[in-house]
């Protein structure tokens, strides 16, 4: 058996408008990130790639209060991570290397 | 004021691991309540609708999302073992369903074509949608007995297979539902031509298989029997309804027939006899099930829907007496799918 290969960090264009907006912002629920993305996140995947960024440490999510009465469920506030935030940085000074229109 | 997405969380919580509900699920239905109860509160009636439904895609468009990253996850994890015994089931139950599409095909056929001309070729490509709907649960089963049943398979391997069924099941009602009454429509009018009883400018009239779900569910529904072309309405509209709820029911039973044998091959392995005899054992049941229901269906003895849906409720619950028998050994279907990596 081979050496497994060390985990490679990928952002995909979703999770790169995600941390963008998370940076900006600090700390959004997965609505306010639909709204804020301007049609570019969609309320029916945010929340899979919510979930994937999660998994790779790029956010973190807390829960709110719950809202008063029975039943109601507390929504899952969001916020980047150092790595997220560093991910970032990494991928904006690489993509501005690399295609120049992107850095105007 | 009751909050919605109750039944919803209700229903994903008894199949998804507490992680997906927390990371997955409760966020999109907290949304929908929120947004909800805002628009409720502000007295905006039109908007509270439309976020409803808005979220109620959502919520679906998230399931399908992650069952599509599900399936993608059990592909790229599936073992050299897993992939031979999923080689064997699918291509035994192609087989058997090709077999049974030509064998279901033929018979009609040779009743209308007596010499086999150009034009014959046509009919004989009309004759296959009506098949299938019957081949693929057949495929299905001996398929899944055949390749599962001399194996210890693992759970993605069983997984996967059931997939397929609920696709097959989808793909069978389609073909019920528009395709086969299409071709059936098509079949009569070349055949008419064949055997020369056409008169020009009148294709011939339509029986109920010639009808699709629409105009069956159409027909059923008003009293006054909207007119629909080609086909006379008869009196009694009790065949019809009994065709209508087997239509929607023959479609179920790929998936039907291949939870009873993934539960007859989850205890322990047999010989190939054994499942050859278990298979044909069960075709015979389910179709005799059927016809007889049918036909207390036919008679007013059983409702339509009950008649109809006679042979799945009968598999489905020898499928789950299977399944307990055997939940000692075998964890639930359930706890396969909490199992499973998210």
């Amino acid at each position: 058996m081979g050496k497994p290969h060390p985990r490679v960090l990928t952002l995909s264009p979703k999770e790169f408008v995600v941390l963008e907006l998370l940076v900006r912002h600090e700390e959004l629920y997965g609505l306010q990130l639909v709204a804020a993305s301007k049609g570019r996140l969609k309320r029916g995947t945010v929340y899979v790639t919510l979930g994937r960024m999660e998994q790779k440490g790029y956010i973190a999510s807390t829960l709110d209060d719950p809202p008063p009465g029975a039943g109601g469920l507390p929504r899952r506030i969001y916020a980047p991570t150092a790595l997220g935030r560093r991910m970032l940085s990494a991928w904006s000074s690489g993509a501005k290397q690399l295609v120049p229109e992107f850095a105007r | 004021m009751r909050r919605p997405g109750g039944w919803l969380r209700k229903t994903a919580a008894r199949f998804y691991s507490a992680r997906t509900m927390e990371r997955l699920i409760d966020p999109v239905l907290a949304d929908l309540q929120v947004e909800y109860e805002n628009a409720v509160h502000e007295g905006r009636k039109w908007e509270r609708r439309s976020i409803w439904c808005a979220s109620h895609i959502a919520f679906f468009k998230v399931v399908a999302v992650h069952a599509a990253g599900r399936v993608a996850g059990i592909l790229r994890d599936l073992t050299g073992e897993d992939r031979r015994t999923l080689m064997r089931t699918f291509g035994c139950g192609t087989a058997v369903m090709l077999l049974g599409t030509v064998i279901l095909a033929a018979v009609p056929f040779r009743n209308v074509v007596l010499r086999p001309d150009p034009s014959s070729a046509k009919l004989a490509l009309y004759l296959i949608p009506q098949a299938l709907p019957i081949s693929i649960p057949v495929g299905l089963l001996f398929g899944i007995l055949w390749g599962l049943g001399r194996v210890t398979a693992s759970r993605r391997s069983r997984l996967l297979v059931l997939l397929v069924a609920a696709t097959l099941s989808v793909t069978s009602f389609t073909m019920l539902a528009w395709i086969v009454p299409a071709a059936n429509q098509a079949f009569r009018r070349q055949a008419a031509m064949i055997v020369g009883v056409s008169v020009v400018g009148r294709p011939p009239m339509k029986g109920m298989n010639e009808l699709t779900l629409d105009e069956l569910g159409n027909l059923l529904e008003s009293d006054a029997h909207q007119p629909v072309a080609l086909f006379r309405v008869p009196h009694d509209i009790r065949p019809l309804a009994v065709n209508y709820h087997t239509r929607w029911a023959l479609a179920c039973a790929s998936f039907v027939l291949s939870l009873f044998s993934l539960a007859l091959t989850s205890r322990r392995r047999h010989g190939s006899v054994m499942l050859g005899l278990a298979g044909c054992m069960a075709i015979f049941g389910y179709y005799v099930i059927m016809f007889t229901a049918r036909d207390l269906g036919l008679d007013g003895t059983l409702p339509a829907v009950a008649a109809a849906w006679a042979p799945n409720a009968v598999f489905l619950i020898l499928s789950v007496a299977v399944m307990k028998v055997g939940s000692r050994r075998s964890p639930t279907l359930s706890a396969n799918l909490r199992s499973l990596p998210s």
